[in-house]
Parts: structure tokens; sequence; C-alpha cells
């Protein structure tokens, strides 16, 4: 008998176990040896081929899910944060600027950063910083920021953060004053969580010495918390840059909404073949895609080389349910309230709503990003 | 009637553990000898068992290894001392629930058990 039927379901069931290569081939010989046998038991009780092909899949259950309880059964939480709280906060301390202070103007003799110099030479070279290719970054950022998660706003910050600047220096200013600036000159939001920053003994009146010249933003920022205080980090949401611990800011919870209309829903776009697959089995096997969205798939209707190819669309909400689960199956399972954690996802008409901790929604953002990618042939 | 998913639940460990204390055996028999000795009340999915299995032998309540003899390619678990532990714990502390809510069903439970 050919073993064939059932690698789908093993490749798929494999790729999502979070265990090594050994232990994941290990249980991959195991289902297998135990599709096998159960396979020919039906057929020798007078079972045809497919429908026991089909019920020894459904006998194990949606692949991510079985991947799931393989996870699920006897890990051990990973998360430490309270003891590292304290350290974290320091860094914050370093950075944050509170931001309702008023932009006070620049202190000509402290510092040379010239706030509208910085503004003027965004490229860091005479009239290469234009508006107009700004504001081309500006829109792709936009773009790309929608199928981020991020707003509009959280783009521009990035964006700004990566301008390079001329020549910057500090020379023992306090740190409220160096964060100020920077807030003034990048037009952005700061905000310091000024209680993780004194646990540190780091205060709005510490001093900076700093002297850089043709750096990004991003790198000052850096290299000013890092002086500071070790571990200082920051991070951009809903339109503020926020400067925290790098342990803070882990456990902060933050927003994104994602596009995944693309990973949902019906009509055109991908199409995935199938080849030599009876119709059992791919009833089997299109149920767990289905479940786990993974786009529309065609399927070959005979084992003729130039057999019909059939469309096969998803019912939005089944799909939607798909994505969650695979999502919570694969994305640090750990951290979803359904699994034990604090995370939540909602999907709403082709909207998926995500609160998350920054690192858990960058590893969501990778996630899709791949997903994205292994689509074949989407002529997209 | 098969017993209901909630009922099995909190016992899948200990009817596991009591079916390998008699002898090893591969994951498909384990389902078949469980379906068999409950008269097919006690019917496990395979996507239920295997986890549990990987769990035990994680915590060291059974040990597996491969044999490829008669034909087949088949992972036999058996009991360690931790598991025959493990397992006579888990006995003693079922047979204990068991009798608490007996009594608690008080009349109720002496009415079916006097009808069975």
């Amino acid at each position: 008998m050919s073993e064939r039927e059932f690698e789908p379901y093993l490749n798929l069931l494999t790729r999502f176990l979070r265990l090594n290569a050994g232990q994941r081939e290990e249980i991959r010989r195991e289902l297998r040896a135990h599709l096998e046998e159960a396979i020919e038991d039906a057929i020798a009780r007078g079972v045809p081929r497919d429908e026991a092909i089909r019920e020894a899949l459904d006998d194990f259950g949606d692949a991510a899910e079985l991947a799931a309880r393989f996870r699920s059964v006897g890990q051990q939480k990973r998360w430490i944060m309270k003891g590292t709280l304290a350290a974290a906060c320091v860094s914050l301390a370093a950075l944050g600027v509170n931001f309702l202070w008023p932009s006070a103007p620049p202190r000509v003799s402290a510092f040379s950063w010239q706030a509208g110099r910085a503004q003027a030479e965004p490229r860091g070279g005479e009239g290469r910083g234009s508006e107009a290719s700004r504001g081309d970054r500006a829109a792709m950022g936009e773009r790309d920021a929608g199928r981020r998660g991020e707003t509009a706003e959280d783009a521009r910050i990035r964006a700004a953060l990566r301008e390079t600047v001329q020549d910057v220096e500090f020379e023992e200013q306090p740190l409220s004053e160096v964060l100020s600036q920077l807030a003034a000159a990048l037009k952005v939001n700061v905000h310091v969580r000024w209680d993780s920053l004194e646990e540190l003994g780091v205060a709005r009146d510490t001093l900076v010495s700093v002297h850089l010249r043709q750096v990004s933003v991003e790198r000052v920022l850096r290299l000013v918390l890092e002086g500071l205080a070790e571990r200082v980090d920051y991070e951009v949401d809903e339109g503020i840059l926020v400067v925290a611990s790098r342990e803070r800011i882990r456990r902060e919870m933050v927003t994104r909404v994602y596009d995944v209309r693309d990973l949902i829903g019906s009509g055109g776009g991908a199409e995935r073949q199938v080849r030599g697959v009876p119709g059992g089995t791919r009833d089997a096997i299109r149920a767990d895609f289905q479940r786990f969205a993974l786009a529309r798939v065609a399927w070959v209707q005979s084992n003729d080389a130039d057999a019909a190819m059939v469309p096969q669309s998803v019912e939005e909400d089944d799909a939607g349910d798909g994505l969650l689960e695979l999502i919570y199956a694969v994305v640090e399972p750990d951290e979803w309230e359904v699994n034990g954690g604090r995370g939540q996802a909602r999907i709403y008409q082709g909207t998926l709503a995500v609160r998350q901790t920054a690192t858990v929604q960058r590893r969501l953002e990778e996630f899709l990003r791949d997903l994205r990618a292994a689509r074949v042939g989407t002529g997209r | 009637m098969g017993f209901s998913r909630d009922l099995l639940r909190g016992s899948l460990d200990l009817v596991v553990l009591a079916e390998l204390s008699c002898g090893e055996r591969y994951g498909y028999q384990i389902l078949s000898a469980l379906r068999a000795r409950s008269g097919g009340r006690i019917d496990l999915k395979a996507g239920t068992l295997y986890p549990i299995l990987h769990k035990l032998e994680r915590d060291g309540c059974v040990r597996s290894r491969w044999d490829e003899s008669a034909g087949r390619d088949r992972k036999w678990y058996g009991l360690t001392e931790k598991g025959r532990g493990r397992l006579a714990e888990n006995t003693r502390e079922w047979l204990d629930y068991a009798r608490c809510v007996r009594g608690m069903l008080g009349g109720e439970g002496a009415a079916v058990e006097g009808a069975v």
C-alpha cells in the first residue's frame, strides 16, 4: 500500500510540532506505523480504501490541534520577568521624556543638534532629503504598516527614527532635556516609564553626554539609553515612542490589527496542486487545509496528467477560525489566553485584531509573512 | 454506549498505565485493548492516546523501544518503576474519589446500584 496518501497530513503535523528534529521524526514514524496498521485492518474488515484512510486520519484529528496537544502536555512555563523588572525600568528612565512637556527651544550653548537642521536634511546630504521622497517612503510605510499591524503614525515614527542626523552633541545635559529635544526633532510623542526608571536610579536630571555624527536617530537613541543603564529599549505603539526597560516592554500588551483578507475568504488567489491523491484522502486533507486557512486549494480530479483542476473556496468563518487555531498552535502557544496566557485574538471581516506583547506581535507578523510566502502559484 | 469525554478526561493516564501493567504494548494495540476490555465503552481516539504516551514517557513513567521484527515498525511501551508507583497512587486516589462521590449520592446512588 502506498504511504503517500497520509504523508501530507504527517508533513503538516511535523511542521507544527515544536520539538527538535529527532523527536519530530520519531513521532512521525510512530504515527505512520499506526496509520498503516489501522488502514490495513479496516480494509481487511471490508472498508473501502479511501474511507479507511479518511477514518484513520479522523482518528487523529486536526493536525494543528494534535501538535498543540503534544506540546501542552508537560510543558514548563518559561516566563520569568518579575525578577528582572527592576533592571528593566532603569533603562527606560534614561530615554523617556514625558510627551506632555511643551517643546522647549533648543539650548544652543549645550548641544549642537539643531532640530531645524535634522528636518531639512533627512538623508544627511545636501538636497537629497526632498519632501517628495519622504512622502513616497511614508506611503510605502503605510501600506506595509497595515499588513504589519501598525498604524500609519507608527510607520511614520519608525521612518523618522531611520533618518540620519548630521551631528548630535549633548554635553552633560539632563536626560529629560535630551528626550525633549528628540521628541521635538522627530515630531514624535515620547513617553517614559518614570517609575521603572526611578527604581533603577535614573531620574529626569541624570546627565547625558554624547557626541555623534552621521548616524541614524535610532542609533543615537540606543546609544544614549545604553549609556545610562543596561537593557533599555524602546517600542513604537499606537503613535507613541515608549521608552522602557526591555523586560517592561516585553511585558506590555499592545494592540495591533492585521489585514488577513488574503489569507481567508473566498474567490481568486492562490491555488495549490495536489497530485495523485484519491478522493477520500482529498476530503480528509481538504478538511485539514480548510481549517488551517491555507488558501484555496485545487484538487486533481483523477490521476491523469491533464486532469481538471477544481478551485476550492473556503468559507470565511471557518477559515477565520482555522487561521486563529493555526496561530494559537504555532505562534508562541503559551502566550494566548486559550492556552493559559494573556493574549487575545479575534477575526472580524477579514481583519485580525490581536492584543499581545510586542515580541509576540513581531513573531506573528513573521508568521503571517511566511504563510503568505508559502502559497504556491498565487498570480498576485 | 461509550462513556462521555468529560468522565474519561480525569482518568486517561490511569487507564493507559493500567493497560500497560498487563505487559508491553504499542499504541494501536492499546486502543484495541482498551476497547475490548471495556466492552467498547472506553474508545479513545489515536489523537488522544499518543500525546498521553509521550507525556508519560517524558515523566519517566514509561519507556519505549522500537521493534522492526514481525514485518512491522512498532514502538512498544512498558511501565517503569516510577510508572508502577504512579499507577498505584492514581488507583488509590481514584478509588477514594469514587467512594467519596458514591457516598454523596446517598439514596440515589444506592437505588441505581440496586437496579444494575
